[in-house]
């Protein structure tokens, strides 16, 4: 599993003011530093540990000394562990300043006595806390680039084993963090590992000659290095799809378990009528459309048939730099607008309401909408994407659309209400304001444009900004920032996917029931 | 089965539980879980003015406080403060019931939380049972 580094932009404002600017203690000093909780935040193949809150050290807690560098006296550690051993999850990172470079974004590398320093002191920590908490270092130089190491320790048994060299200092298992994600409400994404490159990334100069004209090479290799979540392959989704992997984004990760049908096939842009044939699921269709319209030269797909509700389906987007929301349902809406905060990992979330006249059938009015959540932003929730009745209706029961006193006989109309309309047209218009919205949070083109929900009024064809930047006074989900598996998010069943896995499973049983059938009548024709 | 259950229920959820049976009701216990939803039984559902115990099964979401608490099972037919039947979203023998129908869950009270502020901390279940029991007085 991979390691990476992510803090807000807040926080990394904060980490150098305290270390270079106007609130460095002990200015005159060559480097400085403090101790702060760190959370790990837990993908299926990825893991972040998130900066959590800065144990404030006094002014003589943290001091240069000629012969032994920089020091954090046994009382700041000490006050620093009793801070983090209370907060559920929470390990221990220390955080020391290199004077230079002061320019360029390259990792600061470690001297071998931070490695030697670190490991015994972060040795005696992780044994002052509970099992499987982090402990990890960090430098950051005055332009704010940071390399980032987690340290593992064997943990003694026995007193024998205490005393062991194996399980002190010197057996420390070292892995850098191979990037740093700096969250809200743009992204930035720095190397972190000193020893190693960003991929390095090739640009497709004449597929991308375009695009280049406007954010250069650079630009290109931002979009190079950044994986995509896409959760629902519908309409929105699966253009998406096909958009960022023409506009060179390097990893996309689709998640949906819907099959595409006739009933689907009329916004499902790139698909064929032999994939309705089939039944093919969403997620494979639209991995062969990326695929095959990829520039990024070292192009990934990786599609999974899951829920975004569930926590296998959430677990795969939590790999991912950004994530887009395109599922059209509440109780996924709540999921990633969880997941925006607690693992720092910016949602776009984009869909159309469209309202036809009950007798003429024609259309009355409608919106689309695009709104980005996370650190930074206002969260989906108090920018009215959803409400926590609909995220609580969604998990009653699939399709659950009005609560009961409905007749018995009213559930084939109900379906047919509930079915709402939808136009590839409209699909494409958010599909197409997401994208934008992507570049503009990745690669900080059109900054007035980074925050809160932009509609498009069908009745009026007006497309505005709404006024909320913020969220309401009772919201909680900023104190959840960077809170990472500490943070509970509310998957559960996404009864539709059971509902589909049990009907797919029955059909299965028929058929091999089926041919189980048809091989014993073969049988005893023969012995006949 | 309340033990078995309860251990893999989330964290919030049990701290809700925890406060319920610290504030409110020692005896409240999960009964069941079913999809989303966990029955929590509690003894002391004031009815009226809290001199009568009416007892019943909260619908809570294992998602609490994240997601609203919806509908009540009891096992009588609540009567609500006038003595007449409490008619609101009553529904005798509801397939709702069925988790809990095996101990006498019987009558469903399809009873939302729309229109309410929602729960934000595990501690708001106090106020949720409070607004059970003032739909049970309501009639």
């Amino acid at each position: 599993m991979r390691l990476e580094f992510a803090l807000t932009e807040k926080q990394h404002a904060d980490v150098l003011d305290r270390l270079f600017g106007e609130r460095a203690y002990r200015r005159k000093d060559p480097e400085r530093g403090f101790l702060a909780a760190v959370f790990p935040a837990t993908g299926a193949e990825r893991r972040t540990l998130l900066l959590g809150q800065i144990v404030e050290p006094g002014e003589d807690d943290v001091y240069w000394s000629p012969e032994e560098g920089l020091v954090m006296t046994h009382r700041y550690y000490s006050r620093a562990l009793s801070v983090v051993q209370s907060i559920d999850g929470a390990g221990l990172i220390n955080v020391h300043s290199h004077p230079g470079p002061r320019s360029g974004l390259h990792p600061p590398r470690p001297s071998p006595e931070d490695l030697e320093a670190d490991a015994r002191e972060l040795c005696f920590a992780s044994r002052a806390l509970p099992e499987g908490r982090p402990a990890a270092a960090a430098i950051v130089t005055p332009a704010g680039a940071m390399s980032v190491r987690e340290y593992g320790f064997l943990r003694p048994r026995t007193s024998k084993e205490a005393l062991s060299v194996k399980f002190g200092p010197k057996g420390a298992r070292i892995v850098f963090a191979e990037r740093i994600r700096i969250a809200g409400p743009g992204l930035r994404i720095l190397p972190g590992n000193p020893g190693k490159k960003l991929r390095d990334l090739e640009v497709d100069g004449k597929a991308l000659e375009s695009s280049i004209l406007l954010w250069g090479e650079r630009g290109q290799r931002i979009l190079g290095e950044l994986c995509i979540g896409i959760a629902g392959l519908g309409g929105v989704g699966g253009i998406l799809a096909e958009h960022l992997a023409r506009l060179g984004v390097g990893t996309l990760v689709l998640v949906d378990y819907d099959r595409l049908e006739d009933a689907n096939f009329n916004r499902s842009q790139g698909a064929s009528r032999a994939d309705v044939a089939s039944r093919a699921l969403k997620v494979e269709v639209y991995a062969r459309i990326a695929k095959e319209s990829a520039t990024a030269p070292r192009f990934s797909v990786f599609p999974y048939r899951a829920s975004v509700a569930e926590a296998e389906g959430l677990k795969r987007l939590l790999d991912c730099d950004i994530v887009v929301g395109a599922a059209d349902d509440a109780f996924a809406r709540q999921v990633l607008d969880h997941e925006a905060y607690a693992h720092l990992i910016p949602v776009i979330d984009g869909g159309t309401t469209l309202v036809p006249d009950a007798v003429s059938k024609l259309l009355v009015a409608g919106k689309s909408q695009v709104v980005a959540a996370g650190p930074g932003h206002a969260c989906l929730e108090c920018q009215g994407v959803y409400t926590q009745e609909e995220a609580t209706v969604a998990r009653e029961s699939p399709g659950w659309g009005r609560y009961i006193d409905l007749p018995d006989d009213a559930e084939d109309q109900l379906k047919k209400e509930l079915r709402a309309p939808s136009v590839i047209c409209n699909n494409g218009l958010v599909a197409s304001l997401i994208g934008v919205r992507i570049l503009a949070i990745a690669l900080g083109i059109a900054p007035r444009t980074v925050r809160g929900t932009q509609r498009f009024y069908v009745e009026e064809g007006k497309l505005a900004w709404a006024a909320t930047k913020i969220c309401k006074p009772d919201c909680r989900k900023s104190s959840w920032t960077g809170l990472g598996d500490s943070h509970h998010i509310p998957v559960g069943a996404d009864l539709r996917w059971r509902e589909i896995q049990r009907e797919e499973g029955d059909a299965k049983a028929k058929r091999r029931l089926g041919r189980g059938l048809k091989t014993a009548m073969r049988r005893i024709g023969r012995r006949r | 089965m309340s033990d078995l259950v309860e251990a893999d229920l989330p964290q919030p959820f049990r701290d809700a539980l925890r406060c319920l049976r610290e504030k409110k009701d020692a005896g409240a216990r999960v009964d069941a879980v079913s999809g989303n939803f966990a029955y929590v039984w509690v003894e002391k559902l004031a009815k009226n003015n809290a001199l009568e115990s009416a007892g019943g099964w909260l619908r809570l979401p294992v998602a609490f406080p994240h997601a609203n608490p919806h509908g009540l099972i009891t096992r009588e037919a609540l009567r609500g403060a006038s003595e007449g039947e409490v008619g609101d979203g009553h529904h005798a023998g509801h397939d709702m019931c069925k988790p809990v129908a095996g101990i006498g869950g019987a009558h469903y009270y399809s009873w939302t939380w729309e229109n309410a502020p929602p729960p934000r901390t595990p501690e708001d279940i106090i106020g949720v049972v409070q607004w059970y029991e003032r739909r049970i007085r309501k009639g």
